[in-house]
């Protein structure tokens, strides 16, 4: 496949080939060949969404919507995929879309409820401090009954951003959990800073999601916040794979950091995947990195009213 | 769910003649059943019958190592009549990117040299798979690990086992309160699992090698980001269901260059030469914690693995090749700092009382 090299013509590309890989029912799976699952579909829809200039976009994200609505279950929970109950760390991403299309308040109202019962493990170090985090703040786990880690409290910390319920009072401890979770040397990894005193390294991936997430929850001054926006900084031009590049420019561009050759960096990671399978995680971050802002995408409607389309 | 009922006396690794993608599909389930009682009699352990296990020495990245791996694959008798048409899925440690660093993951010159044994031996196919325990964005971890470039030259498929499709088997063994693994889908697509580690002490199991490895086969969109479903059931008892339910079928260690201290991404290099290979991932990982200095029984997973998965007794593993005293190099294990050295440093204080 030809290198697009303008901002305009890698999004006309990504966006067909979305589009083209739209299956019925609608949606995305993580590859090709794998089946449809609820966070590529969200991402994908959402990156339509954000470089938006054609109703027929709309209308997949629309339909995409409801379909993830329709595997919610009565408790309020969606699974990663129709076969699953379990894991459930997938509720906020429904949230996402949902709240993107202006559409099934009452679906969003129920799968928040359940975000905010359903949270992650605490544990007791006792004396024995082997890992540095504060293990007692808990935020939101993976998998139901494990301990709290950084991007699914991020998820769900922008899920509620969205619903404008970040006054609760499990969301602002897990907006404690995040800031306790930075790593001593700026940015943020998948939720262990120390282990028996020795810091981690930060990735580019967590951190961008942390920074979105407390961005979206006001947080934005905190000085862990400012170290993760100087690694991100740093870090972010040696990097072209989509997901790590495009979760860190959402996250640099929440908290106004935004790079001047951010559209130059998308290009470069859009080339690098030209001429690979799509994937719909790669392409929907890409265009969401690209397009409009997350807050505005999501963080613009009100919580009440069944606006549904 | 999958049924994989066997009796968990039973030397699992033993059931080769029983096809992998058949066990993993189920229909072989009752197969397996079936042949229980007679695998039972045929191999029943302790003690084990004496497995193989080929040492060489290999003093860096750049000498030939292809011709290293087909000579210890050919030593195991293991040559084309057993691999031609064989799809072979090669899983290699790559727990978290970090550029430059090539004693964090399994080093993708040796990777390519596995390719290219496999390749000669007329495989079907040679992919790698793998699932990063730290790190969502696969891509990444294969980068910076120096991959990418290797796979693209070679024309290798990469898959990425965190956001795989699953199955759902029964967890055979029942060490761990696990009832069930979901296994990645792509594991029924392979004939053999190759098990392809870094040589590591670590700092909550002692040592990491070929059975550890294999937790990078479990999808993170299950497991999670580390992979704590596995942590809250139990490192040890789960690291041995999980090589009860997978089956890898051989193990080629990349010991090289280890890492020594804090692993299993903290540590220091260690130099070593060597490359470990086997098909009984027990004797493998026992043979490799020997080159470290380290008395496999101290290894708790590996004490108990010798009751249920292969023999960690030096009188039990056949030595090929050269000579454990002649490699081997004490590696420096995980010490435990005083609690007064790492609780809470002065930055991690100054981030905790920032207010929001």
């Amino acid at each position: 496949m030809r290198e697009p090299s303008n901002r305009k013509v890698w999004i006309e590309q990504a966006r067909a080939r979305l589009r083209s890989t739209d299956r019925s029912p609608a949606g995305w799976g993580y590859r090709c060949d794998t089946k449809v699952a609820v966070e590529p579909t969200v991402l994908a829809s959402l990156g339509l969404l954000a470089t938006l200039d054609d109703e027929l976009d709309r209308h997949i994200a629309v339909e995409s919507a409801n379909r993830i609505a329709s595997s919610q279950r009565f408790d309020g929970s969606i699974g990663v995929d129709d076969d699953s109950t379990s894991p459930e760390w997938a509720t906020p991403f429904a949230v996402l879309l949902w709240t993107a299309v202006r559409s099934h308040s009452r679906e969003a109202e129920l799968a928040l409820d359940r975000i905010l019962y359903r949270r992650g493990d605490p544990f007791d170090q006792g004396n024995d401090h082997v890992v540095g985090h504060n293990t007692k703040l808990v935020g939101w786990p993976w998998v139901e009954k494990t301990h709290s880690w950084v991007e699914p409290t991020a998820h769900a910390l922008i899920a509620l951003a969205a619903r404008r319920r970040i006054d609760h009072p499990h969301a602002q401890e897990g907006v404690r959990l995040l800031l306790d979770r930075a790593l001593p040397s700026g940015g943020w990894n998948y939720g262990n800073t120390t282990v028996y005193g020795r810091p981690l390294r930060p990735q580019p991936e967590p951190t961008g999601l942390a920074l979105s997430a407390l961005s979206l929850c006001g947080a934005s001054a905190n000085s862990a916040v400012v170290a993760g926006i100087a690694y991100l900084q740093q870090t972010l031009k040696d990097i072209r794979t989509p997901r790590s590049l495009g979760w860190g420019l959402i996250g640099l561009t929440a908290c106004g950091a935004r790079p001047q050759n951010a559209d130059e960096m998308l290009t470069q990671a859009y080339n690098y995947i030209a001429d690979q399978p799509t994937s719909a995680i790669d392409l929907g971050l890409l265009l969401l990195a690209a397009g409009e802002p997350i807050e505005r995408l999501v963080g613009t409607v009100e919580r009440q009213g069944d606006d549904r389309l | 769910m999958i049924p994989a009922k066997i009796d968990d006396k039973l030397f699992l690794n033993d059931l080769i003649h029983v096809d992998r993608r058949g066990f993993l599909t189920g229909a072989s389930a009752a197969i397996a059943a079936g042949l229980g009682a007679r695998l039972v009699a045929d191999h029943a352990p302790p003690p084990w019958r004496t497995r193989s296990v080929f040492v060489a020495r290999a003093s860096s990245y750049q000498i030939d190592l292809e011709s290293i791996v087909k000579r210890g694959l050919a030593e195991l008798g293991i040559g084309p009549k057993r691999v031609r048409g064989k799809s072979i899925l090669l899983k290699p440690n790559l727990v978290e990117p970090y550029p430059g660093s090539p004693h964090i993951n399994t080093h993708p010159v040796l990777i390519a040299a596995v390719v290219e044994a496999f390749r000669s031996l007329e495989a079907r196919e040679v992919f790698v798979a793998e699932g990063p325990g730290h790190v969502r964005d696969a891509r990444l971890a294969v980068e910076q690990a120096g991959l990418a470039d290797i796979l693209k030259h070679l024309k290798v498929e990469f898959i990425d086992l965190n956001h795989d499709d699953v199955d759902r088997i029964e967890n055979p063994l029942r060490l761990s309160p696990l009832a069930e693994f979901h296994l990645p889908k792509t594991l029924r697509r392979a004939d053999w699992v190759v098990s392809l580690p870094k040589l590591k002490t670590h700092h909550w199991v002692g040592a990491t090698v070929s059975l550890k490895n294999l937790f990078g086969v479990l999808p993170g969109v299950r497991y999670g980001w580390p992979k704590n479903v596995l942590h809250q059931a139990g490192i040890v008892p789960s690291i041995l269901d999980l090589n009860a339910a997978v089956r890898p079928r051989l193990a080629i260690v990349d010991g090289i260059v280890g890492m020594e201290g804090d692993g299993p991404i903290m540590g220091s290099p260690k130099e070593l030469g060597a490359i470990v290979i086997g098909e009984n991932l027990v004797a493998v990982d026992a043979t490799a914690t020997r080159l470290m200095r380290i008395d496999p029984a101290t290894i708790e997973y590996l004490a108990i693995a010798d009751r249920h998965l292969g023999p960690i007794d030096a009188r039990r593993i056949r030595q090929i090749g050269e000579p454990i005293d002649a490699l081997a190099r004490r590696f420096e294990p995980f010490k435990k700092p005083p609690t007064a050295e790492f609780h809470d440093s002065p930055r991690t204080r100054s981030l905790k009382e920032t207010p929001i």
